[in-house]
């Protein structure tokens, strides 16, 4: 699904944030991303988006060198992947239902079709009963999940999690990755970026670790 | 990979439509949320587009009354001293054989003297004079289909005429005339594209105001795979209808105000006898002037939204 050969990131006028990184993430994996703050993990999450373009090296996205992809070719890129950070982004003018249909709008679905694929989506996260909120009225793991219920209401086949857990106490925490497992089940291919190492240890999955922008170590997942 | 699975999408010509519609009412909203700074900024785009129209307005107006007096333009000839009713009869027949002459009239020495007197309110003052000083004329008045050119024509060919010292065509001051308007015709389209300018500037600085108001919605839209047209078109919208509202505002501005001068101007003509209606800005240019305000509001909005896209593409 993703692969990194040699990849380095430097941003301009600073020391380099990935250094020759390499790794593959196959198609319905699902795996953590960890490392101290600082160690590269938003960045190596934001080039597979294109938020930030590699300095070198080659990244392949379900078969595509996207490391050259055109800016105008990004938009069918993203909508390949569900992006999920720490921070929701949820529009506070817009009901949870139209924050969590925006992707259907911009990929042209039917109306009718946006509103049952919409209500499925919050039915996953539990939260059909506030599709008439408005965000800054749920909390913080009510914001998450409609962040996440966005994320994969369009189906995307690559689900990149930034922290998503990091504003949330140890239990909220626990239900959210219960619910990228299932997602995990369903088919999606998920890489989470989390500094948590604890609640990364309950679970028993591929865990990639990054320290000063190098891959320093890949153990694989087992199943208990 | 999925596969995008067709049936539960809309065609793709109803989707653009869709899309567009779902940009406009997007726009709307947007204007509708701060109802007053967006009557404000139709306000002052309808002022900053109405004061070289109405400029233009007065200048067609004197136009038009100048092209009527144009067509009253006589040729006066003035006969040389002494001359028999012989020689004067043998030149008022040839030149009435001069198709360009649509009517003469003779005025003798005499004659000239007794309007001189009662036009000049000098009665009985001239009868003093030795003798009469005034030769005798004869007043041309040339065929009205005749343009400035073909009146020259004439001119010189009745100056040629037997008996005649001098031909005068007074056309000086409509030719001076014609030349301030000239002038006056250049500083509106001057004042025009400065203004167009001024227009342009307003409206981009305030779709560049509202892009960064929807700062967060653009970057979510971009992250989760809204294309730059998607993020584009409601803003360009807002410039068409900032555009548009403008114009119609400046629209009503000219109208109001020749309405406003009509009575008085009506009141004018008709101490000289005459009727005049005011000339509006008649439809051709109020068509310009909307198709202006579109365009204006266009290539505004998408330069603003433009540089504002290419802030956050990643480098």
């Amino acid at each position: 699904m993703i692969h990194f050969s040699q990849v380095s990131k430097r941003y301009t006028n600073s020391r380099e944030a990935l250094t020759t990184v390499s790794f593959d993430l196959e198609k319905g994996e699902m795996a953590f991303l960890t490392g101290h703050s600082g160690a590269g993990k938003s960045t190596l999450l934001k080039l597979i988006a294109l938020i930030e373009r590699p300095t070198t090296g080659e990244i392949v996205f379900d078969g595509i060198n996207i490391s050259r992809l055109k800016n105008s070719k990004i938009p069918l890129l993203r909508r390949k992947i569900g992006l999920i950070f720490q921070d929701p982004n949820l529009l506070n003018d817009k009901t949870v239902l139209e924050n969590v249909a925006l992707p259907l709008v911009i990929a042209g679905y039917r109306y009718q079709e946006i509103g049952k694929r919409v209500r499925a989506a919050l039915d996953k996260v539990g939260l059909l009963s506030r599709e008439k909120s408005r965000p800054n009225t749920l909390s913080a793991g009510e914001k998450q999940r409609v962040g996440i219920a966005r994320a994969l209401v369009s189906k995307p086949p690559l689900i990149l999690a930034d922290e998503p857990t990091g504003n949330l106490d140890p239990d909220l925490a626990a239900d959210i990755m219960i619910l990228f497992e299932q997602f995990n089940q369903a088919g999606v291919t998920i890489l989470i970026a989390s500094h948590d190492l604890r609640l990364i240890n309950q679970l028993h999955h591929r865990r990639l670790t990054l320290k000063d922008g190098q891959l320093i170590s890949d153990e694989e997942g087992y199943i208990v | 990979m999925t596969q995008v699975n067709y049936s539960i999408q809309v065609p793709r010509s109803i989707q653009k439509i869709t899309e567009h519609l779902r940009a406009i009412l997007n726009s709307l909203g947007q204007l509708s949320r701060s109802p007053w700074a967006s009557l404000l900024t139709f306000a002052v785009i309808g002022i900053a587009l109405a004061l070289p129209l109405s400029l233009f307005v007065v200048l067609k107006n004197i136009q038009v009354v100048s092209s009527s007096f144009q067509a009253s333009g006589q040729i006066n000839l003035y006969l040389q001293n002494n001359i028999s009713d012989e020689q004067l009869h043998n030149t008022l027949v040839v030149l009435n054989m001069d198709e360009g002459v649509a009517k003469s009239q003779y005025i003798s020495p005499q004659q000239g003297l007794q309007d001189f007197e009662q036009n000049s309110g000098l009665n009985g003052s001239a009868l003093n004079l030795q003798s009469n000083p005034l030769p005798g004329v004869i007043v041309v008045t040339p065929e009205s289909s005749l343009n400035t050119l073909q009146i020259e024509q004439l001119l010189s060919r009745l100056s040629k005429l037997p008996s005649i010292t001098t031909a005068q065509l007074d056309l000086k001051w409509l030719q001076r005339l014609n030349a301030i308007l000239a002038i006056g015709h250049r500083t509106a389209l001057l004042l025009m594209i400065i203004f167009a300018i001024a227009v342009l500037l307003i409206i981009a600085n305030t779709i560049h105001l509202t892009t960064q108001n929807h700062h967060d919605e653009i970057l979510v839209i971009k992250l989760i795979g809204g294309t730059n047209n998607f993020i584009r078109r409601p803003f360009l919208y807002s410039g068409i209808i900032y555009g548009l509202v403008g114009a119609i505002f400046a629209w009503l501005l000219v109208d109001i105000m020749v309405g406003f001068l009509q009575n008085p101007i009506t009141h004018l003509a008709s101490l000289y006898g005459a009727t005049y209606v005011m000339q509006g800005l008649g439809l051709s240019t109020t068509l310009y002037l909307i198709g202006g305000g579109i365009l204006l509001g266009l290539i505004a909005s998408w330069l603003a939204v433009s540089r504002y896209i290419y802030e956050i593409e990643p480098k």
